[in-house]
């Protein structure tokens, strides 16, 4: 016995060997029941269309019943019998009998009228003939249509019941529906229609497939229903060749259509149908179905063992495109959730914005206020400087020696006194006489020099008014009440003003003030107090970096000067301070930095105030130790 | 003597007629119509002429009328006996092909349109307009009646020659003051009995089918009617006058008036309404006297 294939020794294998087998087996029984059923639907198909055109064939046998039905009450219609009755009284058409002839003319056009398919007419023509044959109504279209010999045969064609016969007449070909009438038993004309086939064809003969060609024939021979040609020859029915359906079409090869005829029952018609062979038989022959399903078979099972194959793989990229979505998807959320946090950060800053520029604006009004109250310190400073010596002077004048002055010259004035009668050899002979007038010389001399100290001190006074007045001026002039307007100032006099604000600080710290004041006034539109505030603070400044370095006295110096360049002006402010450290500049100009541990805001408030009036404020220095110079400059316009 | 005596009773009734109506109202002319906006049509239910149930061929026509003068239609109910003295304000009788005045009464209309058919007599106190619809007398009898309908002849004077034979002694209905008044075809001479009918013309042929008697004088629009309504109880024995023509009258004050409808009925034929009508109320009229309307559109 030969052993097993060694991958037969596998269980797994064996049963997906054996559900290969399985599936083999069942996909073969598939294609062959597919075959056979195949087989079945051709006949069944060659049989429905035989029986479908034998149910339009009924049905159009139906009308035309139905159209008899009508003819014959028609013909027995009371219009028909007036007028016979007329006749029968002996009326002649000159005198009454034509209103019972116009009154079948209207009973046939009320009968055309009514009679339709759909919106079509069923009746070209509708007349009345007597039997004589001649015409009594007519209605429709009016042209003669049939000869007397044939109205005649007609007529006796048609003496019992309705029937309906195709009179041809040259190479027209009309389908008539006569009806006999009679009047008291006896024939005595027949109403004979003339049908409009175009009505017939329209409704009846147009099939929903235009492939599909039908037509009525005159069908003398009475055959059966079957189909006259184009039968296949494996196709197994019994049909008719020249009547009944006991003989098997002995075709042959493959016909392109397919024609069956119906009779029409109660008519000399057939329905005849001709289809193209594919709408019956199918566009295929089931063998060749047969091939292209096992063909079908065989691809399918490779490709689902391909697909078998494929599919784990095909599950791990599912997963991980499932994955690669979910993160995508999470990803998304998350740029969501960003893009609402972006919208909420720029609303953050606009509204933190906002509120620096509150405080900002606060703090230029309180750095305003704080320089107008600088101001008025040093303006009080400088009042204190001016008032205190005079005030000392006005106590000297109150402790100096006029009232010893005054005790002397009163004990002259007794000792003369006491010698009056005398007076002249008192003072010419005794001694202390004579000392009286040389004492008295001396102390008109002491007061002759009182006098002058007097004079000395009143102008020192004077001089100390006069300076407090025009620092006063001085105050009134840079005062609130001047606003915060602009107005065509000079730069020459608002420097040597600020020198004067800040003389007692520069004189206290020993610095020597150099001025180099551009020729003629400088003219500049601006806001005069917040300039003045600018240069207090710059001067201000250059004396306070004096303090923080150990300069000798004759190296303390502040350089100023004005000029006018280009069309715009300004002015530079030299100090030999402190200095500044590369790149140090810059950053003293924001807000809360400064070399002295102040608020910083001088230089802050100075650069928002130039740079209000399109202006520059630089800040140079050669280095630590060697001075800063400032340097603002504003444009023509300003 | 008889003849001359009627005439001078004729001229003497015209004499006293004319002065008669001396202070009487005439019949609008056409001035009078506009001036008083409507025009007063005189009307008594007759075939299809005038219904009486507010249409008729007349009536339509007579609204067109209204419509052409640009007034107000108003129908005037009359009858046969009173219509020509409701036009003229005369009433007068007919003594052959004259009239006899009697008297005045008022007028009250100003236009008869009714199928009033032209009559010598009735030339002699109205005008008519030009001929709107043709007509004849025929004789109808019952169906059972052993009178039997003539074989045409082609000559109309043999065929009325061939039914007055048949009058002899038979009885015969006729509506005096109208057409169909015995006296205007001779009636009499044919042995005849004749017999006036005092109800609507309407009714003739209905009272030979109740045995009123056993044939009556019809014209031709009213015998067509008769025929279709009573189909097998009356037949037609043939024609007792040659054609005829109708028309619409006017008293002879009213010229501009009746220039007027001469007028729009020209205008009828040429659009075509008038034929419309025609085949409207009288569809089978074509098949008798298809000559008439030959010219029409």
């Amino acid at each position: 016995m030969k052993p097993l294939p060694v991958f037969l020794k596998q269980p797994k294998n064996l049963v997906v060997l054996s559900a290969a087998a399985v599936l083999t087996g069942y996909v073969v029984f598939l294609i062959m029941a597919n075959y056979t059923s195949q087989t079945d639907l051709r006949r069944s198909s060659v049989e429905r269309f035989l029986e479908d055109e034998q149910n339009l064939a009924r049905m159009i046998g139906g009308f035309f019943f139905e159209r008899k039905a009508g003819m014959a009450d028609l013909a027995g219609s009371r219009a028909i019998a007036i007028y016979f009755e007329n006749k029968a009284l002996g009326m002649t058409m000159a005198y009454g009998l034509k209103a019972g002839m116009i009154g079948i003319r209207k009973r046939l056009e009320t009968f055309m009228g009514e009679r339709r398919l759909g919106n079509d007419p069923i009746y070209r023509r509708i007349l009345f003939v007597d039997m004589d044959g001649k015409i009594i109504a007519a209605a429709g279209e009016a042209a003669e249509v049939t000869s007397e010999q044939n109205r005649s045969d007609l007529l006796k064609s048609c003496a019992e019941e309705p029937c309906i016969r195709v009179i041809t007449e040259g190479a027209q070909q009309d389908v008539v529906m006569f009806a006999p009438s009679r009047f008291k038993g006896a024939l005595v004309g027949v109403v004979a229609a003339w049908m409009d086939m175009e009505t017939i064809r329209r409704h009846f003969l147009a099939p929903a497939d235009p492939s599909v060609h039908r037509r009525l024939v005159l069908n003398h021979e009475k055959s059966a229903a079957g189909i006259l040609s184009g039968l296949h020859p494996d196709v197994n029915i019994l049909s008719t060749e020249s009547g009944g359906m006991d003989k098997p079409i002995q075709a042959s090869g493959k016909p392109e259509t397919v024609t069956c005829s119906a009779p029409v029952e109660g008519t000399p018609f057939a329905l005849q149908s001709t289809a193209p062979a594919s709408r019956v038989y199918g566009e295929t022959h089931p063998r060749r179905l047969l091939l292209a399903t096992a063909a079908l078979g065989i691809l399918i099972l490779g490709t689902t063992i391909y697909f078998v194959s494929m599919n784990t793989r095909n599950r791990v990229l599912q997963a991980r495109l499932e994955e690669a979505a979910g993160r995508e998807a999470e990803i998304q959320d998350k740029n969501l959730a960003l893009e609402d946090y972006r919208r909420n950060l720029e609303q953050m800053v606009e509204e933190r914005t906002l509120q620096l520029k509150e405080v900002q604006k606060e703090l230029l009004q309180k750095a305003t206020e704080a320089g107008r109250a600088q101001m008025a310190t040093v303006v009080l400073h400088n009042i204190g400087n001016a008032v205190t010596p005079a005030m000392v002077h006005v106590e000297q004048m109150k402790t100096d020696g006029l009232e010893k002055i005054s005790f002397y010259l009163n004990r002259c004035f007794k000792d003369l006194k006491a010698h009056a009668a005398d007076l002249g050899g008192y003072v010419t002979r005794d001694p202390r006489g004579k000392e009286v007038l040389t004492y008295t010389e001396t102390l008109l001399l002491e007061l002759e020099k009182y006098k002058t100290h007097r004079l000395e001190v009143v102008e020192k006074i004077a001089s100390a008014l006069s300076y407090v007045a025009e620092i006063l001026t001085l105050e009134q002039s840079y005062g609130p009440a001047a606003a915060r307007m602009n107005e065509t100032v000079d730069l020459n006099r608002l420097m040597e003003d600020a020198l004067l604000m800040q003389a007692e600080s520069i004189r206290q710290r020993n610095i020597h003030v150099t001025k180099a004041l551009a020729a003629g006034p400088v003219s500049l539109k601006i806001g005069k107090i917040r300039l003045m505030q600018t240069l207090v603070n710059l001067i201000r400044n250059s004396c306070e970096a004096m303090d923080l370095m150990d300069a000798p006295a004759d190296g303390r110096r502040i350089d100023v000067k004005t000029f006018q360049e280009n069309g715009g002006t300004g002015f530079e402010i030299v100090d030999t301070g402190i200095g500044l450290e590369t790149g140090e500049a810059e950053g003293l100009f924001e807000f809360g930095k400064s070399k002295k541990g102040s608020s910083g805001f001088g230089l802050t408030y100075c650069r928002e105030f130039v740079e209000a009036h399109k202006g520059s404020i630089v800040l140079t220095s050669p280095g630590p130790g060697k001075g800063t110079t400032v340097r603002v400059a504003f444009p023509p316009s300003a | 003597m008889k003849t001359n005596f009627s005439k001078i009773m004729t001229c003497g009734g015209l004499l006293i007629g004319l002065f008669g109506v001396a202070g009487v109202t005439f019949a609008g002319d056409l001035a009078d119509v506009k001036q008083r906006g409507v025009l007063r049509h005189l009307g008594v239910p007759y075939a299809n002429f005038v219904t009486g149930a507010g249409d008729g061929m007349d009536v339509e026509l007579m609204k067109g009328f209204a419509g052409y003068l640009g007034v107000r239609y108003e129908y005037v109910p009359t009858s046969w006996k009173d219509v020509i003295g409701d036009l003229t304000g005369k009433k007068v009788k007919a003594v052959g092909e004259d009239i006899e005045v009697l008297g005045t009464v008022p007028v009250k209309g100003d236009v008869i349109a009714n199928g009033l058919t032209f009559l010598p007599w009735r030339q002699k106190i109205v005008t008519y307009t030009t001929p709107t619809f043709p007509t004849q007398i025929w004789v109808m009898a019952r169906a059972d009646s052993p009178m039997t309908p003539i074989q045409p002849t082609g000559d109309i004077g043999r065929d009325i020659s061939a039914v007055k034979k048949q009058l002899r002694g038979r009885t015969l209905l006729g509506v005096a003051n109208t057409c169909l008044e015995p006296s205007l075809y001779r009636v009499a001479e044919t042995g005849a009995v004749v017999k006036m009918f005092n109800g609507n013309l309407n009714e003739l042929a209905p009272a030979i089918i109740n045995g009123d008697a056993e044939a009556t004088l019809l014209d031709v629009p009213d015998a067509l009617i008769a025929l279709e309504k009573w189909p097998g109880r009356v037949k037609v024995i043939g024609p007792l006058s040659e054609e005829q023509g109708m028309g619409i009258a006017f008293a002879k004050t009213s010229p501009e008036l009746l220039a007027a409808c001469n007028r729009f009925l020209d205008q009828c034929r040429k659009d075509g309404v008038y034929l419309e009508l025609v085949r409207r109320y009288y569809p089978a009229v074509f098949e008798y006297y298809r000559e008439f309307f030959t010219n029409d559109r």
